[in-house]
């Protein structure tokens, strides 16, 4: 019995160059596997009643994303059409279509303002934002490059931010949840191809001219990161008692650089373990990791900084993968990692402490007037308070300005 | 080389244009294509860079429906569509406007390695390529490039 088409879309896998259509009708959609000259491959048809339904191909999945009117729903198929999941979150958006991208489906469209929700193949909820500021619908999602381009309040925009599509600008994150669906019932149906036949083209001239468009630059900043590290990636010889020293690219929530959004785990080669740490943060876009336990000799460790941390405008980091390696054996003389600031600092405030992250844990009792001098170009030498707030890591407060720090002979 | 670096990590939030009714947008080159249905009726034409900067913004009018954008297999860039009773695509290059009267809209389009396809709908589902078109006929009935073959 002939089903009438409600809507349709249609993909095309370049590895394998297969078409994929996607035909929705009124109780039940339709997928059909084609090659390039149109010869069906396979095809299925699942009987679930949606409203809005679309396709997308990349690698060894198939996803139909599809709108009901309680949910957004994700039908994942293998290229042979075959269920591999299905699930969906709770929220419905009204879709302008479903992009696959290095295994994460992107579900794009409106929920009264623009909106994307991102799952991974298992169909774990990752991000679900959306432009408060805005009525409108997101058009184009381009997950390779963090664009994102919709219409909102009778505007067009163009957003490029981060892969989640959190960032400085436009969208904020907003509340959903995730649940794993029964796979739908599916029939093999009957499709007909007939041969082809001609039609005509009549080719007319129109007219374009050029215009001016009413564009604003909205927002235009940099992304929030980790600037680098202390040891960084690829640091060997790292002492077993080192503190990390972290940069980010401005002011930090201290408060999220935590033990939840930071995880530093060792592998020493036979077993893996995980380090809990104190945080300091000395400078507002500066803070100091101090493992609770030491590492372990000849230990690769790896350090996760997450997303979940968060600038003082609660804009999310880019999450950074930073990995060294330990000393084989603890025989090193501790060392002076860094001090904040640091030589050829200008500008300084003259209030400023002088933060002082040794390799290792020291007695500090020998942090003291005898083995650290402080003396100005003009000034002379001056003397300090000391506060040390790890073992391997010193606050000195000189009592005037102009310093100029020397290390003992 | 630093500075393209710091410009790709740029964070951009920006208007493209205002009264827009309706709009569709792809990947073209290292930018993108955006055709807008202004409010007022007209069709814009925006080709922008990888941050949202116009380089370029054509304006035109047109009785029927752009459906969407697509670059054909030489490059070029098309907006397609159509009315009840006609499917059109335009060549954005050189200006030239293609219908096929008689025919359902082209709703979307697919470019594979050796074609471009451009997918259709009424009762039946239509493929077209070039002049040539063909149907894909959902029926309880298999018909194999025209030869029957079950059930």
């Amino acid at each position: 019995m002939p089903y009438t088409i409600r809507g349709i879309d249609v993909a095309y896998e370049d590895a394998g160059k297969k078409i994929y259509l996607l035909m929705k009708d009124s109780t039940s959609f339709t997928t059909v596997k084609m090659d390039e000259s149109l010869n069906i491959i396979s095809r299925r048809r699942d009987t679930l009643t949606v409203s809005d339904a679309f396709i997308d191909v990349q690698g060894k999945f198939v996803a139909v994303g599809y709108r009901t009117t309680s949910a957004t729903g994700v039908l994942l198929l293998d290229t042979t059409l075959n269920t591999v999941r299905h699930f969906r979150i709770n929220s419905s958006i009204f879709l302008s279509g479903v992009r696959l991208y290095r295994d994460k489906i992107y579900l794009y469209g409106a929920m009264g303002n623009p909106a994307i929700a991102i799952l991974d193949t298992s169909g774990n909820l990752l991000s679900f934002v959306k432009d408060t500021m805005v009525i409108g619908n997101v058009r184009f999602l381009d997950p390779e490059n963090g664009v994102a381009i919709y219409i909102g309040d009778f505007q067009a925009f163009f957003m490029k931010t981060n892969p989640n599509f959190l960032g400085t600008c436009g969208m904020s994150s907003a509340p959903a949840y995730d649940s794993t669906r029964p796979n739908p019932s599916y029939t093999t149906l009957s499709l007909s191809l007939i041969d082809p036949d001609t039609a005509s083209l009549y080719t007319s001239p129109i007219s374009r001219s050029s215009y001016t468009p009413a564009t604003n630059t909205i927002c235009f900043s940099e992304p929030f990161t980790v600037v680098f590290t202390v040891p960084d990636s690829g640091d060997i010889n790292v002492p077993l008692s080192a503190n990390i020293g972290v940069w980010f690219s401005r002011a930090v929530d201290t408060a999220s650089v935590n033990n939840t959004n930071i995880s530093i785990t060792g592998w020493d080669g036979s077993s893996f373990r995980t380090y809990s740490f104190n945080r300091t943060c000395p400078m507002p876009n500066f803070c100091v990791l101090d493992p609770i336990l030491n590492f372990r000799p000849n230990e690769e460790i790896t350090v996760r900084f997450n997303s979940t941390i968060r600038d003082t405008s609660n804009n999310p980091l880019i999450p950074k993968v930073i990995v060294f390696r330990t000393q084989a054996v603890d025989t090193l003389n501790p060392v002076v990692v860094f001090t904040t600031p640091d030589s050829g600092a200008v500008n300084v405030p003259s209030n400023t402490k002088i933060a002082v992250q040794f390799s290792r844990d020291m007695d500090t009792t020998t942090v003291n007037s005898t083995n650290v001098r402080i003396s100005g170009s003009s000034s002379g030498s001056h003397t300090f308070t000391k506060v040390c707030r790890t073992l391997s890591y010193c606050e000195i407060n000189p009592d005037t300005f102009n310093v100029v720090v020397r290390p003992s002979p | 080389m630093v500075g393209v670096l710091f410009l790709l990590n740029q964070y951009v939030h920006a208007r493209l244009d205002s009264a827009v009714s309706d709009m569709r947008a792809i990947r073209y080159g290292s930018g993108y294509l955006v055709g807008i249905l202004g409010t007022s009726g007209n069709y814009k034409f925006l080709h922008i860079n990888n941050l949202g900067q116009v380089i370029r913004a054509d304006s035109g009018s047109l009785t029927d429906t752009i459906r969407g954008l697509v670059i054909d297999n030489n490059g070029k860039p098309l907006a397609y569509g159509g009315s009840s009773s006609s499917a059109f695509y335009i060549d954005l290059d050189v200006d030239t406007i293609k219908t096929i009267s008689g025919f359902p809209p082209f709703y979307r389009a697919v470019r594979t390695s050796n074609y471009l396809y451009f997918v259709s709908y009424n009762d039946m589902m239509y493929f077209s390529l070039g002049k040539r078109h063909q149907i894909l006929e959902p029926r309880s009935a298999i018909y194999y490039k025209g030869h029957r073959c079950g059930i």
